[in-house]
């Protein structure tokens, strides 16, 4: 997907771990790696709330739109 | 009433199911002593004729039903489990539908050699079920895509 989770850049300028991130914003482990990993479909508000106000940020410093090249459809 | 979880519903339906099956094929076995034990307390010379389109029937039928009874059970399993939705169930139960079908025709063939009312509402039954299920199924497809796009919502 063109919409690409920034989610570590801004964990290292926080300097907060992913243990740490998950019980602050109050998800699991397991659903902070699929958001990391870009394997996510969506993301609820209010998950980007708790993501924003956790590490003090935009959603635009975690997220972000890269067009993909035509040819990287096919690889899907 | 209690349906999922710790001695819900759907615990003991699992049990039932695997009882079932031992039962079942407990009865496929003696199938024809069965027969013979029922018709000798009724009117044995009507039963005569008959006896053999019954058997074939039953058998078949029989082994069907218990073909239907794996698949249920499986789908229990997985619901006990707490992961219910899964593309594997939906082809379970798309399976079951299908599986419901040929019990239909038996029974619509067996109204020739067995006219009875009763061999009709089988034959009735098992379309109807077959029909339910196969609408079934499909709601039941589309609800694991659900599942599946609501959990990679984060």
């Amino acid at each position: 997907m063109p919409i690409v989770v920034n989610l570590d850049v801004m964990m290292a300028r926080r300097k907060i771990s992913a243990t740490e991130l998950s019980e602050q914003v109050g998800i699991t482990m397991a659903n902070l790696s699929i958001l990391k990993n870009n394997k996510a479909r969506a993301v609820r508000f209010s998950t980007l709330e708790a993501l924003c106000r956790v590490l003090n940020c935009q959603p635009a410093d975690i997220l972000a739109y890269e067009p993909e090249p035509a040819d990287a459809e096919k690889k899907k | 009433m209690k349906v999922l979880g710790k001695n819900g519903l759907s615990v003991w339906m699992e049990k039932c199911c695997s009882l079932l099956f031992l039962l079942g094929i407990a009865v496929i076995a003696a199938l024809p002593w069965l027969l013979k034990a029922y018709y000798n307390l009724k009117n044995e010379d009507y039963a005569r004729p008959i006896i053999l389109s019954m058997l074939v029937v039953l058998y078949i039928s029989g082994a069907i039903s218990l073909a239907i009874l794996v698949q249920l059970r499986q789908i229990l399993r997985d619901v006990n489990r707490g992961a219910p939705f899964t593309m594997e169930n939906a082809r379970r139960i798309k399976a079951v539908a299908w599986l419901c079908l040929p019990v239909s025709l038996l029974y619509f063939i067996g109204i020739f050699t067995m006219p009875s009312a009763l061999v009709l509402l089988v034959a009735l039954v098992f379309l109807f079920l077959a029909a339910l299920t196969f609408v079934l199924a499909e709601v039941f497809r589309q609800a694991v895509l659900y599942k599946e796009e609501n959990d990679l919502t984060i």
